[in-house]
């Protein structure tokens, strides 16, 4: 894949406090990139920056290889955003604000028409577009706000935690969206709190906390690197026959917990041992009802990373 | 220079479409007018009527209180949301202020504009010298409106803005006798009226209708033009786009 923009050493401070310390990173063309971290971690500042909305210290920035600085109108030409905060005008339809903000970037006329109406329909409000954006739902008001941002057509999308305070229904349509829109060939550049979302639609993941990354990768790549774990559950009958301390024997066991019938081994991930486990469980004279096996989730990654929950 | 146009366009939209802000650009001033003229009819004579004196007095108040419209027109919530968006969008950053003056002062002046043909219409406003007129009150109303986004840009709050613009608006008033002569306050208070742009307006005003005497005008104009360019200047210095950030 080619990167569209490489951050390189960028740094940011407000008076005395350094909100952005030195990070780089690159974002590839046609992927979407999640932003993960807790509150104050740095994302919305260093999307604000990538955004030319706030200015940076020290580092560099560069747009197909040029400095952003030497090509900002072009970059921003490339560039679309979505904000956290809904920035439409309440008081016109949604096709006067697409077509407001879309002709910014140089469109008009029957292009410009085409453009407006082609990202009304794929926000699914084509057919509320005389309304005003003041009589819209919550969820309408943010797909409104990402139609604004996609009608010229960007290479690369900014969303800036996009369904906060939503329906599930329009969250879901924004997801889906979001799907589409990367199938089509656009960037995407994703910072959310909803670890659900990222599970669903990253292709790479960039953990921040404190202002520095502090890890990278696919969704599966975080989970392999972080834990050399994994649990077996096993639901038992007769779990009384069971001795835990003989599990312990089998190579790779690390802690082994029973509660009424539920019986959690955690084991190391490389080692496979599963069927000297269930052999064990024979051998005691219990019986298996039921066996599944528990990975990490991000959420998992994320806290064992931060040593905090990513709502804190 | 098309997104300035556009995005001016989009702000004088959202200013006439305000009832609020056509209220008290066009009907405020005009009420003001018809109501301080009744009330003092019998202090004045035939020659200058009340309506003489506060068609010109209170339409220069109104003018200077056109700050208030660009203030809101530049940083209300509702605005200053879709401002970000624009900040997005290539092109200067500059076009966000200057999309406001330009059109705060496209809807005030022509609220104002309005109300004098009213009031010349209706209670016969005695007015003379009309292109010279109309050049200090457009002037004016430049400075005023490029003074709300000013103050703007310095404070960063609307509220901050209009509590501080308010003060000065008033302290303006006073000091040039828009709202009551300070003739009368002796040779001290006299000249310090003169430290208010709007005494000299008045002044020039004044003379142009009844003396024809031309020579407060130029100096007055001059003054506006010099004000303008450097409150102009302030915004540009003191304006950042960080603070669009809602």
């Amino acid at each position: 894949m080619n990167s569209i923009v490489t951050i390189n050493q960028l740094e940011k401070n407000f008076g005395e406090k350094q909100v952005v310390k030195k990070i780089s990173f690159e974002v590839q063309k046609g992927e979407i990139l999640c932003f993960l971290g807790p509150n104050g971690a740095g994302k919305s500042t260093t999307i604000n920056i990538l955004s030319g909305i706030l200015g940076y210290d020290s580092g560099e920035m560069n747009y197909k290889g040029k400095s952003i600085k030497s090509c900002l109108n072009e970059f921003k030409q490339h560039l679309g955003v979505v904000p956290q905060d809904l920035a439409i005008y309440e008081e016109l339809s949604a096709e006067q604000n697409v077509k407001f903000f879309a002709s910014l970037y140089g469109l008009k006329g029957r292009e410009l028409e085409e453009k407006v109406t082609k990202a009304l329909d794929f926000v699914g409000l084509l057919e509320r577009r005389k309304d005003k954006a003041k009589t819209f739902s919550g969820g309408m008001k943010r797909r409104l706000n990402i139609a604004c941002a996609i009608a010229h057509e960007p290479e690369l999308l900014i969303m800036d935690e996009p369904t906060v305070g939503i329906d599930p229904q329009s969250r879901n349509h924004i997801l889906d969206s979001i799907k589409k829109l990367s199938k089509h060939g656009m960037t995407i550049l994703y910072t959310t709190h909803y670890m659900e979302e990222v599970e669903e639609i990253s292709t790479r993941i960039l953990i921040m906390d404190s202002g520095t990354i502090i890890a990278e990768g696919t969704k599966e790549s975080l989970k392999e690197d972080i834990f050399d774990e994994r649990q077996f559950i096993l639901e038992v009958e007769e779990e009384k026959n069971l001795n835990i301390d003989d599990f312990y024997t089998i190579e790779g066991i690390k802690k082994v917990e029973r509660k009424e019938h539920e019986l959690t081994i955690t084991t190391l991930k490389n080692i496979e041992n599963l069927d000297k486990i269930i052999a064990m469980v024979i051998k005691n004279k219990a019986k298996i009802l039921n066996l599944f096996c528990r990975t990490a989730s991000l959420e998992n990654v994320f806290l064992r990373l931060t040593g905090k929950s990513l709502r804190d | 220079m098309r997104n300035l146009y556009l995005i001016t366009k989009e702000d004088l939209k959202n200013l006439v479409k305000n009832p609020m802000w056509v209220f008290y650009g066009a009907v405020f001033p005009f009420l003001f007018v018809t109501i301080l003229g009744f009330l003092g009819k019998d202090g004045y004579g035939k020659e200058v009527t009340s309506f003489d004196y506060y068609g010109i007095t209170l339409m220069i108040y109104s003018i200077l209180s056109s700050g208030m419209t660009s203030a809101n027109a530049f940083m209300e919530v509702t605005i200053q949301k879709p401002n970000m968006r624009i900040v997005y969008a290539p092109g200067s950053e500059k076009n966000i202020y200057l999309s406001k003056i330009i059109a705060s002062f496209l809807f005030t002046f022509g609220c104002h504009l309005i109300d004098l043909m009213l009031l010349c219409g209706i209670y016969h406003m005695r007015i003379h010298a009309i292109p010279q007129i109309l050049i200090l009150f457009a002037l004016t109303e430049i400075f005023s409106v490029a003074l709300g986004v000013m103050f703007c840009c310095i404070f960063k709050t609307e509220a901050m803005a209009n509590q501080i613009l308010g003060v000065v608006i008033n302290l303006l008033a006073i000091f040039g006798g828009l709202l009551f002569s300070l003739d009368g306050y002796g040779k001290v208070i006299r000249t310090i009226s003169y430290i208010s742009p709007a005494k000299w307006l008045v002044k020039a005003t004044f003379g142009l209708i009844y003396d024809h005497d031309y020579s407060w005008f130029y100096p007055t104009a001059i003054g506006m033009v010099f004000a303008i360019i450097v409150v102009v200047a302030i915004c540009n210095k003191t304006f950042r786009k960080e603070d669009c950030i809602c």
